[in-house]
């Protein structure tokens, strides 16, 4: 019974250097996506003062006539803003090396949706645009058993009321930007998952007929809401 | 819990890709070439022992048809001199009309060397074959399960493999009978590739079964180290290890065929796996001392760790795969249920997003690795096989093995592990 050692040690090199090269790969991956988000940043930002001095604009020069197309492009940039932000979330999670860069990016996303919402209240006086805005505190499956199925009610909210919906999503767990315990302490948020609709704080599961309730409530006009 | 699953994942992936990689390497070297073979000058006497029980089975229109019968005509029709080999059916107490069948058949061949052993009580195979052993005239001895098919020149071509004096066994090339139904085809993909593995096995004198249609002995050999055993009903398997543990190589060819019946039912298969799966682990505990032994070579390097690893990578991979099915299911329905089943904005809610950058590039390389190594297996063992890999009637089979034979072997494995631990008795 003769055994070859070189045939167990070059299964093993071999072995060794098709997991390393997946590493490698994996790695260059990452490097490419912190490129990407921060490369996505630079632009929601050149929108965002955009928009902003748009709004900025129409309040100077009293000229609503434009309010549609500056209420379309800013409805666009925030849902662009979100699943960017979502991406980020998503590509932190399954960081291996670049945890840091991916916390930084992510406070910087987390910055610009506190702009965009601070910014809807003006497009509102602005344009006299019929929407309502909701937050989102939301925190780990641990913590927050439901805010999974809150996050598929919002979903599904977004996907029945268009742009006369903008919700902000917050991680509040996300400590490391301190926006995020100043939007916490303004509306009292200590249990999740909590929805503030408009200045209204409910620290408990909105179920969908709940959420169109107190939406409907505060939407003049919305063929959503008829019929009951 | 997470980080546990997730090293219990790479910890399979290193070993499956390490075992991949290794036969691989076996198979460039050379290992799916013809072994050396002598010229056969004379006939050596041969005794051909086909052990039966319960070999008949009822047709849809109620007739009962043997398939021992067919065997036995097979046997005694071998392109061999008729006054250099024996035929010996014993019937192993079965309770069909398995005797009734053997009787005519044996007639047939009144005044040839066939000999008949009717037992009254069924006592296993591994006793048949004991009871053919002391009255074999042979100086090789063959096993022949009854419900194996065979090709007239088998004996002129197994035979020249024994080339030297510590070759205790050959193995020939074994297929499915005839496939009809959907598992039978799953099975013949299957067998061809096990054929092709265990060639490369061979190469390296690392041999773990020699299967019951017509695997070849030295009867002295047999007899030197026992005779058969029950083994957990796996006596083709125990015996190859013994073999194994007392330094006989075991040679498989490929360019001689017997062809045998797989299951042809789910439940049949199932049971026959288990049967193998419990025998291969129970005999391989036995056997540990042969584990990491250096003078039981490759065999106790490779061979045996991988018999004891199957079934580990199998239920993880089983278990992962299973995990996320039903967790993807759980949320899907979990999220239906929380918009009331409104189906058309729940589509309307999902975020088409995709980008290139979003693929988990470390899974799609693992993925695509894995599946180039079974496409090259495949190609390679059909090429070694001489057959044809793509067959209309065997389209959808061959998805099913490719895409799922893994799962059912994991389940299999599941079903096994249960039948230990409930200590359930083994059947045939």
């Amino acid at each position: 019974m003769v055994m070859a050692k070189e045939r167990y040690i070059a299964a093993g090199v071999i072995t060794a250097i098709v997991f390393l090269l997946g590493l490698a790969i994996g790695l260059a991956i990452e490097g490419k996506r912190v490129t990407y988000v921060a490369d996505q940043l630079t632009a929601e930002r050149v929108e965002f003062s955009s928009s902003q001095i748009q709004y900025n604009l129409i309040t100077l020069l009293n000229v609503s006539n434009n309010c549609p197309v500056i209420n379309e492009i800013f409805y666009n940039n925030l849902e662009r803003l979100e699943k960017t932000r979502m991406r980020v979330s998503d590509y932190g999670k399954d960081s291996k090396i670049n945890d840091e860069s991916f916390d930084l990016l992510k406070r910087q996303y987390t910055i610009e949706q506190v702009n965009y919402w601070l910014l809807s209240k003006k497009a509102q006086e602005a344009c006299k645009t019929d929407f309502v805005r909701l937050i989102f505190f939301y925190s780990t499956p641990k913590d927050c058993p439901d805010c999974e199925d809150q996050a598929t009610a919002l979903n599904y909210i977004k996907a029945l009321f268009n742009e006369k919906t903008l919700i902000f999503v917050i991680d509040a767990d996300f400590i490391q930007e301190p926006i995020v315990d100043i939007m916490k302490k303004q509306y009292n948020v200590t249990k999740f998952p909590t929805v503030v609709v408009e200045d209204q704080v409910f620290d408990e599961f909105l179920s969908k007929d709940d959420l169109m309730a107190h939406i409907c409530g505060h939407l003049k006009n919305a063929t959503q809401c008829r019929g009951g | 819990m997470e980080l546990v699953l997730n090293i219990v994942l790479w910890v399979v992936a290193v070993i499956s890709l390490y075992f991949a990689v290794f036969w691989l390497l076996v198979f460039f070297e050379g290992g799916s070439l013809p072994h050396k073979k002598k010229k056969l000058d004379s006939f050596p006497f041969v005794t051909i022992v086909i052990p039966a029980y319960n070999e008949c089975e009822r047709e849809d229109t109620g007739e009962v048809r043997g398939v021992v019968d067919t065997t036995i005509k097979h046997a005694m029709s071998l392109d061999y001199p008729q006054d250099r080999y024996e035929v010996i059916v014993v019937n192993d107490g079965s309770t069909d009309d398995t005797p009734r069948v053997i009787e005519s058949a044996v007639k047939q061949y009144a005044g040839r060397n066939i000999l008949y052993i009717n037992k009254c009580q069924n006592q296993g195979k591994h006793a048949a074959m004991n009871d053919a052993i002391a009255i074999a005239r042979g100086e090789f001895l063959v096993s022949l399960d009854g419900d194996s098919l065979l090709t007239p020149d088998i004996l002129k071509g197994i035979l020249p493999y024994f080339v030297s004096d510590d070759i205790g066994c050959v193995c020939p090339n074994m297929t499915v009978m005839d496939p009809r139904t959907f598992l039978e085809k799953v099975q013949w993909y299957e067998y061809i590739i096990n054929m092709f593995y265990k060639k490369l096995m061979s190469h390296l004198d690392c041999v773990h079964v020699a299967p019951g249609p017509f695997s070849v002995f030295r009867t002295e050999v047999l007899k030197k180290i026992g005779g058969f055993r029950s083994a957990y009903n796996t006596e083709d398997l125990e015996i190859t290890y013994r073999l194994q543990k007392n330094h006989y190589r075991i040679v498989q060819a490929l360019d001689v065929g017997v062809q045998t019946k797989a299951p042809s039912t789910w439940r049949a298969f199932l049971r026959q796996r288990k049967r193998w799966f419990i025998g291969a682990t129970l005999n391989t505990l036995d056997y540990r001392s042969m584990l990491f032994n250096k003078s039981h070579g490759d065999f106790g390097f490779i061979q045996l760790p991988l018999v004891l690893a199957s079934p580990i990578l199998a239920v993880v991979i089983l278990s992962t795969l299973l995990a996320y099915t039903l967790k993807g299911q759980y949320t899907l329905w979990k999220e239906l249920w929380v918009i009331d089943f409104d189906v058309w904005h729940y589509v309307r809610s999902m975020q088409f997003n995709f980008n290139l950058l979003d693929i988990d590039f470390i899974t799609l390389i693992a993925s695509i690795c894995m599946l180039s190594i079974t496409v090259m297996v495949l190609v390679a063992s059909f090429r070694t096989a001489k057959e044809r890999l793509f067959a209309m009637d065997k389209v959808i089979p061959l998805y099913f093995f490719v895409s799922f034979y893994y799962l059912l072997m994991g389940f299999s494995w599941v079903a096994s592990a249960y039948d230990i631990v409930r200590r359930k008795k083994l059947r045939w």
